[in-house]
């Protein structure tokens, strides 16, 4: 099979195409006619290269629908607007595996191991050249996993799983790693590791980060940018920028600066 | 301010020395099944003997074995053509069951044009279909295997279809975000997702292959188990008639056996082989 060789730099398309990830006017639809029921409306949004972005807002505002739009998992017709990551349409950018996806729940193959599930898009992957690739022992290693290569899903805990799927989204180098709610079934424990872990990893890959979460603390805690989403139809009502100095530990959590930011971002959630 | 609890590596667990029972209870406990059965067949040999019931109407466990023991390659070979056809029936309802059902999980159009005829076919009682196969096929071996075939065929289908369709769908759009082929997204993901249901399909396509086939040679055959109960029948050979149906179950038992420990060992990460 042929594999498409990928320019790493100087994607195609204009200058104003420099922001990894763009969307313009973005309006998403579900449904037709009468029963037609407006999602998402008017986002307008640029991503970074290295950013790390979440995007927080009440139940069912939204967020998870931009998210799943960006990823191009939505049906034909339903997004309005543009969107383009690297300069091409989400379609494109899947061809060329230029994002990665995390959901909410690890969704591991239960018959492969930890090691094979990591392997998994690598075995099914058209669009990255082989230097492109990571090795999933590596990756294994780097979400703290080595040890546990061979045990099959039903034998981890929940965060390892989570850090299974992590190590398994990084495999073909992802420009961007989009994010639904990856800790949102997670324990408070295993959840406050999981930040400083998750925000170690991505120092040690070039990815830019799209997390979308309902969680106040994560967000200040992870994000260079925090976005507020209004409740249907899901508008960004505000921005806030994180401006703490990386790399964080659990330190911050209980510097005053840090909860004035929650406190700021939680009224801008409540003027949403 | 937190108070730091001393840590009582003094205290050790009490773990109750591993108490084994004395050897005749293990023994007994190992083989008390088949106890079971040796006492149930003393009880009938005895039963028949003291009540002296007729060997037409319930021949004695002695009088089975010794059917057995006469003509020995009449039975054996009768169970051996038996066994052939109904292996084939199974492995024909396996092939056409696993093939048929991605397709039918994959197209909907295929399922909704093609499956309400093979529904009529399934409703329709074997009985009813075989005198037609023994018409169509002759005497041989192809009209048993069909027979077979046709019990077994429709559990393999149902539950590939649903092993197929109930794959994790976000795991099959992890898949599709790389870039996998549909060719890929059925191998890694939909195929093995349908392992667990095809084999606990076999559960019942296996024992019903036994089923099939008998019934076949029953209608129209001039060997095997079925074609041998007939003719014992006919004779009122009770004797006979006992042996062959314990023949056929040992058959049945015999293939079912064979499907859980394949199942045991190809898939050992799902839970019903774990627990």
């Amino acid at each position: 099979m042929p594999r498409t060789q990928i320019a790493p730099a100087a994607p195609p398309g204009d200058a104003a195409t420099a922001d990894l990830v763009r969307l313009r006017d973005v309006c998403i639809v579900h449904g037709r006619g009468d029963r037609a029921t407006v999602a998402v409306e008017g986002v307008d949004l640029a991503i970074g290269r290295r950013e790390f972005l979440c995007v927080i807002g009440p139940s069912g505002c939204g967020k998870s629908t931009m998210l799943k739009a960006i990823a191009g998992l939505l049906p034909a017709g339903t997004v309005q607007g543009s969107i383009t990551i690297e300069g091409r349409s989400p379609e494109d950018a899947r061809r060329a595996n230029s994002f990665a996806y995390v959901f909410q729940e690890p969704v591991l193959a239960p018959w492969r191991t930890a090691l094979e599930n990591v392997r998994l898009p690598l075995e099914v992957a058209r669009g990255r050249s082989p230097e492109q690739r990571r090795s999933p022992e590596e990756l294994l290693e780097l979400v703290g996993l080595a040890g546990a290569a061979d045990k099959l899903p039903g034998q981890l805990s929940g965060g390892m799983r989570q850090r299974v799927s992590i190590a398994r989204a990084l495999t073909l180098h992802p420009s961007v790693l989009l994010m639904d709610e990856p800790f949102g079934a997670l324990d408070e424990i295993t959840r406050d590791h999981m930040h400083t872990e998750l925000l170690s990893i991505w120092a040690a890959t070039d990815a830019s980060v799209v997390m979308v979460t309902h969680s106040l603390t994560e967000a200040v805690f992870m994000a260079d940018r925090v976005l507020v989403m209004s409740p249907r139809p899901g508008r960004i009502t505000a921005e806030l920028a994180v401006e703490f100095e990386r790399p964080r530990t659990h330190q911050l959590k209980s510097d005053l600066a840090f909860h004035q930011k929650v406190d700021e971002l939680r009224a801008a959630l409540e003027d949403a | 301010m937190t108070t730091v609890l001393p840590r009582r590596s003094t205290v050790r667990a009490v773990i109750p020395p591993d108490v084994l029972p004395p050897w005749p209870l293990r023994a007994l406990r190992a083989t008390r099944v088949w106890l079971v059965l040796v006492a149930s067949v003393g009880v009938w040999e005895l039963a028949v003997a003291v009540l002296d019931v007729p060997n037409y109407l319930v021949p004695a466990p002695s009088a089975v074995v010794r059917e057995l023991l006469v003509k020995p390659e009449l039975y054996l070979g009768a169970l051996g053509s038996t066994a052939l056809a109904a292996v084939l029936g199974f492995a024909a309802a396996v092939v056409v069951g696993v093939v048929l059902g991605v397709l039918f999980a994959r197209s909907p159009l295929v399922e909704e044009l093609v499956y309400p005829f093979l529904n009529i076919v399934r409703v329709t009682p074997t009985v009813a279909i075989a005198p037609l196969l023994t018409i169509w096929f002759g005497r041989g071996l192809v009209p048993v295997v069909v027979a077979a075939f046709l019990i077994a065929f429709f559990p393999v289908l149902v539950q590939v279809v649903l092993g197929v369709a109930s794959a994790d769908r976000q795991l099959v759009d992890v898949l599709r975000i790389a870039n996998a082929s549909e060719l890929s997204v059925l191998r890694k993901v939909q195929i093995p997702n349908a392992m667990p249901y095809l084999f606990s399909s076999f559960r019942v396509a296996a024992p019903g292959a036994v089923v099939g086939a008998l019934l076949g040679e029953f209608l129209g055959a001039s060997t095997g188990l079925g074609y041998l109960i007939t003719v014992a029948s006919g004779q009122l050979n009770t004797s006979a008639v006992f042996l062959l149906a314990g023949l056929s179950c040992v058959l049945g038992i015999a293939l079912f056996q064979v499907c859980v420990l394949l199942e045991r060992r190809l898939v050992r990460w799902h839970p019903s082989v774990r627990l």
